[in-house]
């Protein structure tokens, strides 16, 4: 039984078929510490990230995705049992030490991330002790809490929070990297900024639903950030 | 040997499918918890519970899961715990 599909999940079903994939302990201590803190928390040069992004390539497929259970159950069986055989594929590889199919597309999904983060960068600011990136992309990126590696200032730092428009629905998102612990609430922020239709969690919060907004208005949000301060 | 594999909407729909089905046939829950609710199922014969509390709500370190799964001497043990 379970209430989603993700690695960790996928971890729990491999350890309890006995699967000898599970002896990978670099790879399931990475897939829990992203479950934990969140994938930019992993180190970038750490071989394993390629493993794991070859499972998320796999996964972003909307024919290998669980659909969204909004109601009653879904059978999963069938669908867990090829993520599992992916996750032996990718372990399988690793354990060969080979660079084949599965390490290159791992390799390909992190180069598009890397190139989504350096297109929708714009600026590190600074309120009081916070660093936060303000972005601009037609994609969800406020994930994406390291400045780009080309950068001259400050590459590949770790930023406090991210403040992003989505061209594409005209949103503006607050995340807080560490997911809002000793930070002002990022939903309190955005109504600050944007008044109470504005909503969301500790950690992430994002602007009233329908309305649309442009760049000029992320300086909105560090104003807020600095009146929450 | 996991036969089954199911995803539920929530913790209802979840005990819904369990009183259902009889789902008591060497079951394992994983990771079945829904915001703050988690599934404990310990208490139906048969269904077996291995819960995976270790999202930043439950305090627990990362690599817990794994750790506590391990821990499992197969899939038939009660592990259950609160959030």
């Amino acid at each position: 039984m379970l209430s989603h599909l993700d690695l960790d999940a996928l971890g729990g079903v491999m350890t309890l078929m006995g699967h000898t994939a599970m002896q990978d302990i670099a790879f399931w201590t990475a897939a829990g510490k992203v479950d934990v803190e969140g994938p930019h928390r992993l180190d970038p040069t750490d071989p394993v990230r390629v493993s794991l992004a070859a499972y998320w390539a796999w996964a972003a497929d909307p024919a290998n995705r669980a659909p969204r259970v909004t109601a009653g159950t879904f059978d999963a069986t069938t669908l867990v049992k090829r993520h599992v055989g992916l996750i032996a594929d990718i372990i399988g590889e690793r354990r060969s030490g080979g660079k084949g199919s599965l390490h290159k597309a791992g390799a390909a999904f992190l180069a598009d991330e890397e190139l989504k983060n350096w297109a929708s960068f714009r600026d590190l600011e600074q309120v009081g002790s916070l660093k936060l990136a303000t972005r601009v992309s037609s994609s969800f990126v406020s994930h994406l809490y390291r400045v780009p590696v080309d950068e001259e200032l400050n590459a590949g730092l770790l930023v406090d929070g991210v403040i992003a428009l989505n061209t594409t629905t005209g949103a503006i998102t607050l995340s807080w990297e560490n997911g809002g612990v000793n930070r002002p609430s990022a939903e309190k922020v955005m109504q600050a900024a944007f008044g109470s239709q504005a909503g969301g969690r500790e950690g992430i919060a994002g602007t009233p639903r329908g309305a649309t907004f442009v760049e000029d208005d992320l300086e909105k949000v560090l104003s807020a950030i600095a009146s929450c301060l | 040997m996991l036969k089954s594999i199911i995803i539920a909407a929530d913790k209802a729909a979840a005990m819904k499918y369990i009183e259902d089905t009889n789902f008591t046939d060497s079951s394992a829950a994983v990771e079945a918890e829904w915001g703050t609710e988690a599934l404990e199922v310990s208490d139906h014969d048969g269904v077996v519970a291995a819960f995976n509390h270790h999202g930043p709500r439950s305090g627990n370190p990362p690599g817990l899961p794994a750790q506590l799964l391990r821990s499992l001497p197969g899939a038939h043990c009660a592990q259950p715990s609160g959030s």
